[in-house]
């Protein structure tokens, strides 16, 4: 293009159809094109002082030396002016003569945005100065644009920051497996502090042992270790600054901060090097020490909120299972005692809040006799509840047929608790049989309280006879039988009465109930029961009630 | 997940390159998904299937190198696709700007048709 004005046009037409948000690289060609148009050069470079390496050239191959010492020339404005040094010249045009090069800044307000070099002098100066300043300009609005992007990517990523806090802390209103809450605080802790790795280590309440030691990447730090770290925040961006066990963490920089709840060590979130774009490591800041503490103050509160949740449910669980206790008890213990031959009988049972497992009845007889028994099993709650109904289930099925030969039934009643209860689990067992043709009472005490025998001559005591039934196979029970007559009272009665316990940690005691039994001798038995369960009650006054009670009081009225 | 991202290339067909990532997107990790994605653009390739069902963790070098890529291939009259992003990730890129530009999937066979311009 030999017309200098034309070519000055044409090269103002090329930069203003140069799309400003093109990658780099094709921004600088499309300049440098535009350039060569206006000064009628074949070759040249424009050097992009940023980026060196991703500069334009035409015509020429630069090698990474001279782009970096072009690049280092943009850096000291003023001088780029200069005459090119040979260093420079020569191998990018060969040997010209002195001054025929030129380099030229493209400047906006003394800042240099980039160098063109070019074989020679533009050949119309004033009109190439007018591309060269639209060329800076189109540079200028680029850098503008990038500067409008990072600051709008800085913006994002405060939201994101915010935004990340936000879901945490959401999460831990809605959820409660802490597992997955811990991979979300680590994971965004790491991320957000652009860490290549991270370590979290919880604790338990009394920071004896980790529940929770996750990773990313290599591990900075083992659950064991973690205990021996100060309660502060350690940011460690020389090896100098680091302490105890961290010394060793496979990490350049780091920064750990502790978990902490109401003051108290709990565990430590542990981030490792901050990556930068050019790949080095930047170090740890004050602000990422704010958000990383904020991150473990999150943790903190995760961990409580688990720990709460979890004995909540076992406090549910709990009182559940007592609530089936309690129902399967009452279920089996009888509404009303029946009237029966010769006797006159009445009873009743008082369950504890954590139900143990007590059952009494009385079982009328085809022939006019009378059972009675009173049984405490071991252990309290579901299993105690389930160990009553099998008891109750043998005597029921037992009795009736079987009561004539008490060592006998009662053996069986053990072969089957010893066959199909777990180990462990056992049952104390009075079992009596009044025959009022004969004038008795045929028991057998399978490790259960003495009953009494209250007669005019006193209170005799009916000891046991043999172990708890399934307790062990293969065991005997001895039978025993006394003579009673009218007026006489069998006594039977569970150790939540005679164990239950005042303010003081005393036991109502044998002593006491004997003689409330004597002193009533003569009273309805259900006036004694009540007599029984109301001292009790004003003996425990203020003390919770720890184990079931039972009573079942038998007064003979006739024998023949 | 490991904190070095791994990538795997699959070609469906000749337009179309699913990239499948194991892994922390950090610096190193963008890194080694750019330079797939570039040897792919220098091979023709500019509709590519980001699908992150194995990384967990992204930060925001791995995302501006995501954005750098994203900005090559609408040069080059292309399309990005993400898919099988875990929420955070998925709430992430939508806050960074990066769902503006390129779209995001549940599942990688409606991320290919649209890909393939079978779907808008």
């Amino acid at each position: 293009m030999a017309n200098p004005r034309a070519a000055t046009l044409a090269a103002h037409e090329r930069l203003a159809a140069i799309d400003p948000f093109s990658d780099r690289e094709r921004l600088f060609a499309g300049i440098l094109a535009a350039l060569l148009t206006a000064a009628h050069a074949e070759r040249g470079v424009l050097v992009d002082p940023v980026q060196p390496l991703r500069s334009a050239s035409a015509g020429v191959e630069p090698s990474t030396g001279v782009l970096e010492a072009l690049a280092a020339r943009v850096a000291g404005a003023g001088r780029v002016t200069d005459p090119l040094p040979e260093l420079v010249s020569v191998p990018l045009f060969g040997p010209t003569e002195a001054g025929a090069t030129a380099a030229i800044p493209l400047t906006v307000q003394d800042d240099a945005l980039a160098l063109l070099v070019l074989e020679k002098p533009p050949a119309d100066p004033v009109g190439f100065a007018s591309v060269t300043a639209h060329a800076a300009r189109l540079l200028d609005s680029v850098r503008m644009a990038d500067k409008v992007q990072k600051a709008d990517f800085e913006l994002k990523y405060r939201v994101w920051e915010l935004q990340s806090l936000y879901d945490v802390g959401l999460s831990i209103a809605g959820t409660l497996d802490f597992e997955s809450l811990a991979e979300d605080i680590l994971y965004k802790s790491i991320s957000l502090l652009n860490a290549r790795t991270g370590t979290l280590i919880v604790c338990d309440r009394a920071a004896d042992a980790p529940v929770y030691v996750r990773h990313l990447g290599e591990p900075l730090l083992d659950g064991e270790s973690a205990r021996l770290l100060p309660s502060t925040v350690l940011r460690c961006n020389t090896i100098a600054e680091r302490v105890g066990l961290l010394t060793h963490a496979p990490a350049e920089k780091l920064l750990a901060v502790p978990i902490l709840a109401d003051g108290r060590w709990l565990g430590v979130l542990i981030v490792a090097d901050k990556e930068n774009r050019d790949g080095s490591i930047d170090d740890f800041t004050e602000a990422d020490e704010r958000v990383a503490s904020l991150f473990a103050n999150q943790a903190a509160i995760a961990l409580e909120n688990a720990r709460l949740h979890r004995e909540a449910v076992e406090k549910e669980k709990m009182e559940r299972e007592m609530e089936l206790a309690a129902s399967i008890q009452k279920t089996i213990l009888p509404e009303a005692l029946p009237d029966v031959p010769g006797l006159l009988v009445a009873g009743g049972n008082r369950p504890a809040k954590q139900v143990g497992g007590d059952y009494f009845d009385v079982y009328p007889l085809a022939d006019g006799r009378t059972a009675l028994c009173v049984a405490d099993v071991s252990g309290k709650g579901v299993p105690a509840a389930l160990l009553v109904s099998t008891v109750h289930a043998c005597l029921h099925l037992l009795v009736p047929n079987n009561a004539s030969d008490l060592p006998s039934l009662v053996a069986r009643v053990n072969r089957h608790l010893v066959r199909f209860s777990s180990t462990r689990k056992f049952a104390t067992l009075f079992i009596a049989v009044f025959d009022p043709e004969k004038g008795t009472f045929t028991y057998v005490n399978a490790g259960h309280n003495p009953g009494l025998w209250l007669s005019p001559g006193g209170v005799t005591l009916l000891p046991s006879g043999g172990v708890p039934v399934g307790m062990m196979p293969g065991v005997t029970h001895r039978q025993a039988v006394i003579q009673v007559a009218s007026g006489d009272t069998l006594l039977l009665y569970s150790d939540g009465i005679t164990e239950a316990l005042n303010g003081a940690d005393e036991e109502f005691g044998m002593e006491r109930l004997t003689a409330l039994a004597m002193e009533g001798r003569e009273q309805p038995p259900a006036e004694l029961s009540r007599r029984i369960f109301g001292a009790v009650s004003v003996f425990t006054t203020g003390v919770a009630q720890y184990d079931d009670q039972t009573v079942l009081i038998a007064r003979v009225v006739a024998t023949s | 997940m490991s904190e070095t991202l791994k990538v795997v290339v699959d070609r469906p067909d000749a337009h179309v390159a699913v990239l499948r990532t194991d892994g922390y997107i950090n610096n190193t990790g963008g890194e080694e998904i750019a330079k797939e994605a570039y040897a792919l653009l220098g091979s023709g390739v500019n509709r590519l299937l980001l699908d992150l069902e194995r990384t967990k963790i992204v930060n925001s070098i791995g995302i501006s190198i995501l954005i750098e890529i994203l900005e090559k291939l609408l040069d080059q009259g292309g399309r990005l696709a993400f898919c099988r992003l875990t929420p955070t990730i998925e709430k992430t890129f939508q806050i960074m700007g990066l769902a503006q530009y390129a779209r995001i999937f549940p599942a990688p066979e409606p991320a290919l048709a649209w890909l393939r311009g079978e779907s808008e």
